[in-house]
């Protein structure tokens, strides 16, 4: 029935919002378009797989292990990949290309660790109790996703918004030179977005994982494609609005699959991205830095 | 030839009135100034001028025609060209290719002529190149018809992107400070050409900071004061004004 | 004997096929466009070709011709609403697109066979078929990229701004554009339902996406012996090296990154350049000493 439709709406958009706001973190900050962030998010599920695996670490260790391991990869990622382009002020496409690149590179050696299986979370990883609240069933796993979240969300609104880190985040958002040239440390802010974002997706990743019970090394790619209408639909850089829209994301998928067509859910989801891009590629909310050049002034 | 008016033109910006209520002309045959100090709006009208930004209020009309909503190419082949406050060549392209780009309107190959490779395009390009090096000529630059576009001093680049705007054919130039970053021989030199330009016919618009120039060269001056108008008249008029030496001449004695 | 000559000729097919992908995607991004759509393109073209052939049993010139048309169309069709988004957010709607088709052609199992896609399509078109089609749109483009319209195109893609204000139309060659890239890949899916007697949808994912991206990247997308380049390049590296078929993605992966940070314009035209470079240095000097002995 409907509330129940609507949960599930709850938990997914969730988990979309999570890996939406790394991804639109960095568009928002730095303005590149980060197309590895899937491959970071799969590989946060990897290493919070393997930490239970092999390290029979307690699910809620695994999680921090992956966020951090996923946050620093995020950072080498841009220092491997993106810092070389801006040392020869390269073209924004070029920043495309080579997160596509690194991305399959990073796929495909998952694909070798993984020998292309899909792997799973033995049993008994995280406890199984459900409950009943108003009359609809309520796994304390759902509990735990959409909980993270909303705390995840407010600390780094608090992050952003409330502390010097934060402000300097903003000031590169705005603009990154004279940023630099009011002593703000660009280096730092990178560090900082990357990691955040890094961690961000980590953490998506772990969750999936567990709530699908499935890790393997495609799991980012319809995530990457879901990430791209949450930002459109959310506006760029916009923290708030990644959130809004990943909500909103879960509810039409979970619809459209429940009460339309399984098949036809993918469809109606790029149709909807291709409208917003006509109507309103901006976005419906404010951003981190103000227009972005994208049809004729 | 061609007249351009502007009638009570304005463009806002999120509340920041860039240009308000501006009315000028610019006649063919001769050199209008528009001096400002920086910020002032200037080249704001020029890109409303030339279309890359919209009207907020106001008519833009070349010959009695109304041009504010024509798409920016379209004004340009109507025979509005301009150049750049800051230059913006092809830096890889050689001299010769950056300036053909300005006479790609006059190209008028068939698509099927294009596809097929046909003589009648390597004859198109070939005359398109002799006239490039006219243009060249007249600038005293054939020798740097080959240079990388991006090899050259300043001041030589400005002058590709006056032949540039030139290649056009154009009834009205709008030029954007050419003559800044140039000593005053260079400056004097373009000035005569301008002055030539505007002998031909052409309605040529000045923007500069270089006064001398300025009041050597313009038959006309417009002062524009944080998007106003605040004066107008032949140079010696402006300068006696006031209120443009209130504004920004400062200890211009002479 | 015969065996081995027949491998050569499959990877040639291969190679042909995938230059005429190869050369759909140049020709957007030459002229400044950052569209991914040609899998959505050539899966079109493809579908369109496979369903005259079983169903209505048309020929194969009939067929291709169809094939290109729905190319054509659907590339015109995309220039419209792509007209008003620049960059990042071409890139997007494209991909969003590719997505869109393929989601199309699995659900629609009437029309396309779903998940099984068509199969059973009459081999119409061989090796020498291949060889003409390509060789023609190379012709093609290589006139259409030496004339005006190449010429503007490059404008357009240096610095849009500029090129309007020379009076090139950016949306009409753009539009353009997109037609151009749809009839190629059109009828490069045309050639493939022909080929391979089958038309799969997962085919015209986001593997060609990037595969095709890869090409243009790694050979250049000015002159048109870019894509052909990358796409040559891209299609016998698996073939000489075991490790480098069944690490497909790393190569890719690899070649991307590297080529974008060190080589931007792809091999071809940083090939090109250098020698242009060395070309207009002694025409420079030559001009310099007439110029001196004009004015001794």
């Amino acid at each position: 029935m409907i509330a129940q439709q609507l949960l599930n709406a709850l938990v997914v958009g969730s988990v979309y919002a999570l890996f939406a706001l790394g991804f639109t973190l960095i568009f928002g900050v730095h303005h590149i378009l980060n197309l590895a962030h899937g491959a970071v998010f799969m590989w946060g599920a990897f290493v919070g797989l393997y930490a239970v695996t092999l390290l029979h670490a307690p699910f809620i260790v695994a999680l921090l292990v992956a966020c951090i391991l996923a946050g620093l990869l995020s950072v080498a990622l841009d220092w491997i990949a993106f810092r070389p382009l801006r040392r020869r002020g390269a073209p924004e496409f070029s920043a495309i290309i080579t997160s596509i690149g690194a991305g399959l590179i990073l796929m495909n050696i998952a694909q070798r660790v993984s020998q292309t299986r899909v792997m799973r979370y033995p049993f008994g990883t995280f406890p199984i109790e459900v409950y009943t609240v108003f009359g609809l069933r309520v796994t304390l796993l759902q509990l735990v996703i959409v909980g993270s979240v909303a705390l995840i969300v407010a600390a780094l609104f608090a992050y952003i918004f409330y502390t010097g880190f934060g402000r300097q985040i903003r000031a590169v958002a705005i603009n990154e030179r004279t940023a630099s040239l009011l002593g703000v440390s660009p280096g730092r802010v990178y560090f900082q977005t990357f990691f955040i974002s890094g961690a961000l997706a980590g953490a998506a990743g772990v969750l999936i994982g567990i709530a699908f019970n499935s890790v393997h090394f495609l799991m980012g790619e319809p995530y990457m494609l879901r990430a791209f209408v949450v930002i459109v639909l959310g506006g760029l850089g916009s923290i708030g609005g990644a959130v809004i829209a990943g909500l909103l994301l879960g509810l039409i998928q979970t619809m459209t699959i429940a009460y339309v067509s399984t098949d036809l859910s993918d469809a109606v989801l790029f149709s909807l991205l291709f409208l917003i891009l006509l109507v309103r590629p901006t976005g419906f909310f404010g951003t981190l830095r103000m227009e972005r050049r994208v049809t004729r002034a | 030839m061609a007249e351009l008016k502007l009638d009570n033109v304005s463009r806002h910006f999120f509340g920041v009135q860039a240009v308000k209520d501006l009315t000028m002309s610019i006649a063919a045959g001769r050199i209008t100034g528009l001096i400002g100090p920086n910020g002032a709006g200037k080249t704001t009208v020029v890109n409303m001028i030339t279309g890359l930004l919209k009207l907020s209020g106001g008519r833009i009309l070349l010959d009695d025609r109304d041009i504010g909503q024509l798409q920016p190419d379209q004004i340009a082949r109507l025979g509005v060209a301009r150049t750049f406050q800051n230059i913006r060549l092809l830096k890889e392209a050689s001299v010769i290719d950056n300036i053909a780009v300005g006479f790609h309107v006059s190209d008028e190959s068939s698509f099927v002529a294009q596809a097929l490779g046909l003589p009648s395009v390597r004859r198109t390009r070939v005359q398109m190149n002799e006239r490039v090096r006219k243009l060249l000529a007249e600038f005293a630059m054939s020798e740097y018809a080959e240079c990388l576009a991006g090899e050259l001093s300043y001041g030589h680049q400005r002058r590709v992107e006056i032949m540039r705007a030139l290649a056009l054919e154009p009834d009205v130039l709008l030029l954007d400070e050419p003559v800044a970053g140039m000593n005053d021989v260079e400056a004097h030199e373009l000035g005569a050409i301008f002055r030539s330009l505007a002998d031909r016919g052409l309605a040529v618009l000045v923007i500069e900071h270089n006064m001398d120039l300025v009041m050597k060269l313009c038959d006309e001056v417009y002062v524009l004061e944080s998007g106003e108008l605040i004066s107008h008249g032949v140079p010696e008029q402006v300068r006696a004004d006031p209120r443009v030496i209130e504004a920004y001449l400062g200890v211009a004695a002479c | 004997m015969m065996d081995a000559l027949a491998g050569y000729q499959s990877i040639l097919d291969l190679i042909l096929l995938n230059c005429g992908l190869a050369l759909s995607q140049y020709v957007v991004l030459r002229a400044g466009v950052f569209s991914v759509a040609t899998p959505a393109l050539a899966s079109v073209g493809a579908y369109a070709a496979g369903i005259a052939a079983l169903r209505l049993g048309v020929g194969a010139v009939t067929g291709l011709l169809i094939a290109a048309e729905a190319g054509t169309v659907m590339g015109l069709l995309l220039s419209l609403p792509l007209a008003r988004l620049r960059g990042v957010f071409q890139a997007i709607a494209t991909v969003a697109l590719v997505q869109i088709v393929l989601s199309l052609a699995l659900y629609a199992t009437d029309l396309t066979g779903g998940a099984n896609g068509l199969n059973g399509i009459p081999k119409l078109v061989g090796t020498p078929g291949l060889l003409l089609v390509i060789a023609a749109i190379v012709y093609v483009l290589g006139s259409l990229g030496r004339s005006r319209i190449g010429h503007a195109f490059d404008a357009i893609r240096q610095d849009e701004t500029v090129a309007v204000t020379l009076g090139i139309s950016a949306v009409s060659h753009q539009a353009l554009a997109f037609a151009l890239s749809g009839a190629i890949a059109g009828l490069t899916g045309g050639l493939m339902a022909y080929h391979n007697h089958s038309v799969v949808p997962e085919e015209f994912g986001f593997n060609m996406l990037v595969t095709v991206l890869a090409y243009v990247v790694l050979g250049g997308r000015r002159s048109v012996l870019g894509p052909i380049a990358g796409a040559t390049i891209l299609t016998l590296l698996p073939e000489l090296a075991r490790p480098l078929a069944e690490n497909r993605l790393i190569v890719h992966g690899a070649i991307l990154m590297i080529v974008i940070t060190y080589l931007p314009h792809g091999i071809v035209d940083t090939f090109l350049i250098a020698r242009r470079r060395r070309m207009t240095a002694a025409a420079r000097t030559q001009d310099l000493n007439e110029a001196a002995n004009g004015r001794a």
